[in-house]
């Protein structure tokens, strides 16, 4: 059942937020958000969180950085981290990889390849 | 400057418009005297994609993906940059300042030393930072050594990464250095060796905006406030304030001062070069 499962979408900007939340809330998952790096350590620290939909440049801590804390914590590390973002070149995937990334979408958002991925993760 | 032929030109207006969408977008601030090296940069990246001002300005302007935004930053912010850069204050941090650290540090039987070099550009600054404290530090592998080194481009960042530099980064370097850090291969690049690399963190951050840790003994930012307005540099100093231990040393450019801008360094007169100490405010 999907409703078992929390996903956190982390991006600063609300119209992403909001377009992300609406598509995972249709197809019945239960959804979190944080507008920065920062909001949603405090919402993987306090909630289960089974999977985190995460954009990069972001105001107080970018996504790169969250990604590295998280996945050098072994409380927090088995959780998938999806980058989406606009940042597109080879070398900012390539530095999404270094974070420890389980994988790396660029926007324009595409819903069907996030379920793809939600699919193979959850 | 390699311009290609025809690269499009910018009026006062158009350029002044591109600083300012800049500074409200990145914090960057272009001086009037930086404002031909800006001009320069657009004219690169706006001939590259075969554009005049007016449609470069629509673009980056109507992307809400930031992806030319991206590639702009990229243009804007590389700088020339080279290993041993600024040798009087670079020999000051390695004669005096980690000296005396290092001294203080086994005297309280504390052997770590964390620095972070912001706006790191291509790798030669942390790099150097590394070689100096192995110089300096003996069985400086019993010590716990952490350089953070970070910058606002991922272009570079994986150049730093990648440890690869042409003669004309390596050619200040102090001669015993290249052959103990370095591996000079048959394509003639230098390449930084692996026991160097292991120390130094890089990671991409802006210092507007970004996150960022604490207790550092050094830090080392130099030529990069330049790029910022008064407001902005007041924000990133006291940023670099808290992120000090206190007695912590700051670095900045050589000609580049705070006064008026953050309170509480004390500014100390080394040899042909100034450090700046972390005092209680």
């Amino acid at each position: 059942m999907n409703s078992d499962y929390t996903i956190l979408v982390v991006d600063d900007s609300p119209v992403v937020v909001e377009a992300v939340r609406d598509a995972l809330l249709k197809d019945g998952y239960t959804v979190l958000a944080a507008a920065d790096g920062i909001e949603a350590l405090d919402m993987v620290r306090q909630n289960r969180v089974d999977l985190i939909l995460l954009d990069i440049d972001m105001p107080r801590m970018n996504g790169y950085q969250l990604c590295k804390l998280l996945k050098r914590d072994e409380k927090f590390r088995e959780i998938p981290v999806v980058m989406l973002t606009a940042k597109s070149s080879d070398a900012d995937r390539m530095w999404g990889v270094k974070a420890g990334t389980d994988e790396y979408l660029t926007k324009p958002f595409n819903y069907a390849k996030v379920k793809e991925i939600l699919g193979r993760f959850l | 400057m390699n311009l290609r032929p025809g690269a499009a030109v910018l009026t006062d207006k158009q350029l002044l418009r591109f600083r300012d969408f800049i500074y409200e977008n990145l914090g960057l601030w272009f001086g009037d005297s930086k404002l031909p090296v800006l001009q320069n940069r657009l004219r690169i990246r706006m001939g590259k994609l075969g554009v005049d001002a007016d449609k470069y300005y629509a673009l980056i302007r109507s992307e809400d993906d930031r992806a030319e935004i991206e590639k702009l930053i990229n243009v804007i912010t590389t700088n020339e940059t080279y290993f041993y850069r600024c040798e009087s204050q670079m020999d000051s941090f390695r004669e005096i300042i980690l000296p005396r650290m290092v001294e203080e540090k086994i005297a309280a039987g504390n052997r770590s030393l964390k620095i972070w070099s912001a706006g790191c550009s291509t790798g030669e600054e942390p790099y150097t930072i590394a070689m100096c404290i192995f110089e300096t530090i003996p069985f400086h592998s019993i010590w716990d050594i952490l350089i953070y080194a970070t910058d606002l481009s991922t272009d570079v960042l994986n150049r730093a990464l990648e440890g690869k530099y042409n003669k004309r980064a390596i050619e200040r370097m102090p001669e015993d250095f290249l052959k103990k850090y370095f591996d000079l291969r048959e394509n003639g690049l230098y390449y930084v060796n692996n026991a160097i690399k292991k120390v130094v963190d890089f990671e991409y951050s802006n210092l507007v905006d970004a996150y960022y840790d604490m207790d550092y003994d050094i830090i080392f930012c130099r030529n990069v406030l330049i790029y910022f307005r008064d407001e902005t540099k007041k924000m990133i100093l006291n940023k670099f304030y808290d992120a000090l231990k206190p007695g912590g040393y700051m670095f900045l450019g050589p000609t580049e001062m705070v006064r008026g801008l953050v309170d509480g360094f004390k500014l100390i007169s080394l040899k042909d070069s100034v450090v700046f100490q972390k005092a209680p405010r």
